[in-house]
């Protein structure tokens, strides 16, 4: 699969701290902000992504 | 052996966010643990990636409505497309990540000797704004990385070399040529000229660019070259 099609396959939240962070260049406390939640959050959902992306592009 | 670089750590670790004592500690492990190193480098090499697709790609400020607001109330960001490229150049340079698209035009001699002695807002650079030069140390070890990752999928492709069309081999091995040309002049430039940004990027290009032309073809046994 290639990376668009996986990026545009992960769930929303996950995908948008993704895209963010390792696209858009945000620091994690701002997208915290933006998003309303704690740093760990972000965190954990951008491990998330990350994860499902290497499971999806190694298939 | 201390504990094996895992989960926020590792994370934290190849986005830079680990204080000094804490990032020594890593790499004191990563010294000493293969598998470690290995996970660091899988995690680099997504990374890269992902900072390689062209700018623009599902915006994050459509997929949920708070991330557009926020956007929008922040006025020296919103709908700026140049201060956004140079934020995503200068974070790329800084975690020692390249958009490639953003870079150099051409993998030539021409554009190595342009760069041999330029600044790096020289004509060769098309409307970047010049980002941080690599540490030669994060230099070392991203080109270990490229250098590990090509080697494998070429190891890759010499055993498959039978499956693949004559057709998609020679056009392979003509690119991998004109690749491998481009990256001894340049890297023998930066021997000369270890702090020079541009050189350094136009290395991470070539790379990615080899990485990318292995892939499809390690994808794809009859691939032609184009997308």
């Amino acid at each position: 699969m290639d990376l668009e099609r996986a990026i545009a396959r992960l769930p929303v939240r996950a995908r948008a701290v993704l895209v963010l962070f390792d696209v858009e260049g945000y620091a994690q406390e701002e997208i915290a902000q933006m998003l309303g939640v704690a740093v760990g959050t972000v965190k954990a959902q951008l491990h998330r992504a990350r994860g499902l992306l290497r499971t999806m592009l190694s298939r | 052996m201390t504990t094996h670089i895992e989960g926020e750590r590792l994370h934290d670790y190849v986005d830079g966010l680990l204080g000094a004592a804490e990032r020594a500690a890593v790499e004191r492990h990563l010294a000493a643990c293969d598998e470690c190193t290995a996970s660091v480098r899988e995690l680099r090499m997504l990374l890269r990636r992902i900072a390689g697709l062209p700018r623009g790609i599902a915006p994050a400020r459509d997929l949920l409505p708070e991330i557009g607001a926020a956007i929008d109330a922040r006025p020296e960001r919103a709908g700026a497309s140049r201060p956004r490229l140079r934020e995503r150049t200068l974070w790329s340079a800084r975690h020692g990540l390249l958009a490639a698209a953003v870079v150099l035009v051409a993998l030539t001699s021409a554009a190595t000797a342009l760069l041999v002695g330029s600044a790096v807002d020289g004509p060769a650079v098309v409307g970047v704004p010049a980002p941080d030069a690599f540490a030669p140390d994060e230099f070392r070890r991203i080109e270990a990385d490229y250098i590990a990752a090509t080697d494998e999928l070429q190891a890759v492709l010499v055993s498959r070399r039978a499956e693949l069309a004559p057709e998609t081999v020679r056009i392979l091995e003509e690119n991998l040529r004109i690749i491998d040309a481009a990256l001894a002049e340049a890297g023998a430039a930066l021997r000369g000229d270890p702090g020079n940004a541009a050189l350094s990027e136009m290395m991470v290009a070539a790379y990615e660019k080899k990485l990318d032309l292995l892939r499809r073809a390690a994808q794809d046994p009859t691939w032609r070259g184009g997308a």
